[in-house]
């Protein structure tokens, strides 16, 4: 049971049983975000996480009590994940490294069934390696990127998501996937495929999408992406186009015994 | 343009690695602050300084800083 103070401050909580995951990784999980006024204690944690077999916290950076806290408790810290923006009127075309490849990129929309499995088939088990399921000795590359292709299996039919394939020289090279949310597009997942990764060829993941909009004549108001912290080549991309960090959370797992 | 020059003009694309770090035999892959967008540096470096087209996989394929000068020498 939790207390009757820590049931008044969940407004501040969001928890998810994360169902999806059964398939994905083949593990009950639950998805415990904090807030910046939480008050939690380690049996409130133990009793939310009762039952789950993945538990996965995301704290606040300023919650350092927080971290001590889930520390304590077996958790491990596995990433920090950044919330970044840039807007579109602040996008500079001009700069030499995007001038230089902006005729070379072009763009193909992913909208039928044929094209989205040749978008799918494009996705390699290495491609995100510095994904917090990939850098899991308990998951790994194979489990990581069955949950993303999972992900956009699932995503594509309900085309409320947008998704493209971008080619440099010819070549696709690599994938975006965003929703449109009107006053903003969101970045959900892209990036450059295996094949064509360490060939200076990242900085597309980033503007990709300022790329697409220019070429296209498409609406545009601003990006907001996430980053982790273990992907430290594309947060340095992010640095150079100097994209605003909105907000940063700590994440931390636990594997735990779903009798726990 | 000479290898000498060449590498301080390939040590003008880092931030933090100097100039004395890097010499002809240096595996450049290696270096801690190597990433894509050094690579993509590089690339415009090439066709800036030496009026050559090289691509990354190019790129990937040399080892050394002087295996790059010559590289983009022969291209």
């Amino acid at each position: 049971m939790l207390s009757n103070f820590i049931i008044l401050e969940l407004r501040e909580m969001n928890v998810v049983d994360c169902y999806w995951e059964r398939e994905n990784l083949n593990r009950k999980a639950i998805e415990i975000e904090l807030g910046n006024s939480d008050i939690i204690t380690c049996h409130d944690i133990e009793e939310l996480s009762r039952g789950y077999e993945y538990v996965v916290t995301k704290v606040p950076v300023n919650r350092v009590d927080l971290n001590f806290l889930l520390s304590s408790m077996g958790f491990v810290m596995i990433e920090s994940q950044m919330t970044i923006s840039k807007s579109y009127k602040d996008f500079n075309f001009n700069d030499r490294l995007i001038s230089h490849i902006y005729n070379d990129v072009d763009f193909f929309e992913v909208l039928t069934d044929t094209e989205f499995e040749k978008m799918l088939k494009n996705i390699t088990p290495n491609m995100f390696s510095t994904d917090r399921i990939y850098l899991d000795p308990e998951f790994g590359p194979d489990v990581s990127c069955k949950r993303y292709k999972n992900w956009l299996c699932s995503s594509f039919p309900k085309k409320d998501c947008n998704f493209y394939e971008y080619a440099y020289r010819g070549d696709k090279v690599g994938f975006t996937m965003y929703r449109d949310e009107k006053k903003y597009w969101r970045g959900l997942l892209g990036g450059v495929y295996e094949k064509y990764q360490n060939e200076g060829l990242g900085i597309l993941t980033a503007t990709s999408f300022f790329l697409y909009a220019k070429k296209r004549n498409i609406p545009m108001k601003k990006l907001i992406g996430a980053i982790s912290s273990n992907n430290i080549p594309m947060v340095s991309i992010y640095n150079y186009l100097d994209f605003k960090l909105i907000s940063n959370d700590y994440v931390f797992i636990k594997h735990q015994n779903s009798q726990n | 343009m000479t290898l000498n020059e060449f590498i301080v003009k390939f040590a003008d694309q880092f931030d933090d690695t100097d100039v004395e770090e890097i010499s002809a035999d240096t595996e450049f892959h290696e270096l801690d602050e190597w990433t894509s967008l050094i690579a993509l540096s590089v690339i415009v470096l090439a066709k800036k300084e030496f009026q050559k087209e090289i691509s990354g996989k190019d790129i990937k394929n040399c080892t050394t800083v002087q295996e790059l000068y010559e590289m983009i020498l022969n291209k």
